[in-house]
């Protein structure tokens, strides 16, 4: 069997995300009320991923976050609000004396539930910068992306029309940012030169943090930025 | 807790989870670290500035959070051999899921690489930042991450990963 390579371990890890209810047991622990995240679109395994993937001993499914949709059904009352995802989310705030086995049966005494003058409130309600990435996602995705990496030191028309069968496949996939990455230095090897600038220019703008874009400006030095 | 508190809870409860564990926090252990975490968060949210994200200043706890909790791990590797459980069924880590596969080839590197690596790979935080929060220069920075990705995929190969 393959494993996926490291940088496709890295992006299966961003979006790896605790148990449902897990978060739940922390937040009664600290006393503080906690809607648990929409979980993102799940897209249950066919017979044979699921299949495949028992035969690759993914035990609890956590691949690709289908481990959130497995518990989704028994988590009870705090996801069943997240998954109604309403505008403003009602807190579900859980009794104290509900504590599971999660957390400690003897957590550290609580501060006194009085903020503290000056706290930062604004600071702290930005929405998250990294919410999850959205799309069903399946095994077949990292094999995808990685025939379509190997193909692009050799052929790199080849690993063009993979990157446009992943977009196609999965066009909401967890490795959407390394088939744009893929799919333009595969149109400047392939020798065209003006889209793939186009597309590092258009990558630059709507990646401003991945962690590609050194690859990517690389690239467009190459190429020649005019 | 008050609402402050409670709001950095349900903005990044589940970042600080994800750090902590691929910092080397064990899945056992998780819940406990994350809930000290914000218990820290909240004595010090005072003496928060905002000269960071509520984020990057949540990795700054997690950061030291996750030290103690590797610490204890080793303590009681000493003792009672926490992991041999673990050790036994280590031949058959290729076929355990890739979270732990990838969680298992950062046990291989060292601390500093490591916390490089998960703050600017996994959590997606700008080296500048990173260098800022480690205490370190940014090229020292880089250095890390150059080894730390090393380190990965020399572990990774062991386990037949491609490099």
């Amino acid at each position: 069997m393959t494993h996926p390579d490291l940088d496709q371990l890295v992006a299966l890890a961003r979006r790896d995300r605790p148990a449902a209810g897990s978060l739940a047991a922390v937040a009664r622990g600290l006393r503080v009320p906690f809607v648990a995240a929409p979980v993102a679109a799940i897209v249950m395994p066919s017979p044979a991923l699921a299949a495949l993937a028992a035969k690759v001993g993914m035990s609890r499914l956590a691949l690709f976050g289908w481990g959130a949709g497995a518990t989704v059904a028994v988590s009870g009352a705090v996801l069943a609000v997240a998954l109604s995802e309403p505008a403003a989310p009602a807190p579900v705030v859980v009794p104290p004396a509900a504590t599971t086995g999660l957390v400690s049966a003897n957590p550290a005494p609580l501060p006194p539930a009085v903020e503290p003058p000056g706290a930062p409130e604004t600071a702290v309600v930005g929405p998250s910068p990294r919410a999850p990435k959205e799309g069903p996602v399946t095994w077949d995705e990292p094999k995808l992306i990685e025939r379509a990496r190997k193909a692009l030191g050799s052929e790199p028309r080849r690993a063009l029309a993979l990157a446009q069968e992943h977009q196609r496949r999965f066009p909401g996939g967890a490795l959407s940012v390394e088939r744009d990455v893929i799919a333009l230095e595969a149109l400047a090897r392939s020798g065209q030169t003006a889209e793939a600038k186009r597309r590092a220019r258009a990558f630059e703008a709507k990646y401003p943090k991945s962690i590609h874009l050194p690859r990517v400006r690389a690239l467009l030095a190459r190429l020649g930025e005019g | 807790m008050g609402p402050a508190t409670a709001r950095l809870f349900q903005a990044h409860a589940e970042e600080v989870w994800r750090f902590l564990k691929y910092l080397g926090v064990r899945e056992h252990d998780l819940a406990d670290a994350c809930q000290e975490v914000f218990l820290v968060a909240h004595r010090k949210l005072p003496e928060f500035r905002g000269d960071a994200s509520p984020r990057t200043w949540l990795y700054g706890i997690s950061l030291r959070v996750a030290k103690a909790w590797r610490r204890r791990r080793q303590l009681v590797q000493l003792g009672e051999d926490e992991r041999s459980v673990d050790a036994s069924q280590e031949r058959d880590r290729e076929r355990r899921d890739t979270h732990e596969l990838l969680c298992w080839a950062l046990d291989k590197i060292s601390e500093v690489q490591r916390e490089v690596f998960v703050l600017h790979e996994i959590e997606e935080v700008p080296m500048v930042e990173v260098a800022a929060r480690l205490e370190c220069g940014v090229f020292t920075a880089y250095s890390r991450l150059r080894l730390a990705r090393r380190g990965l995929k020399r572990a990774l190969a062991e386990k037949g990963v491609k490099r």
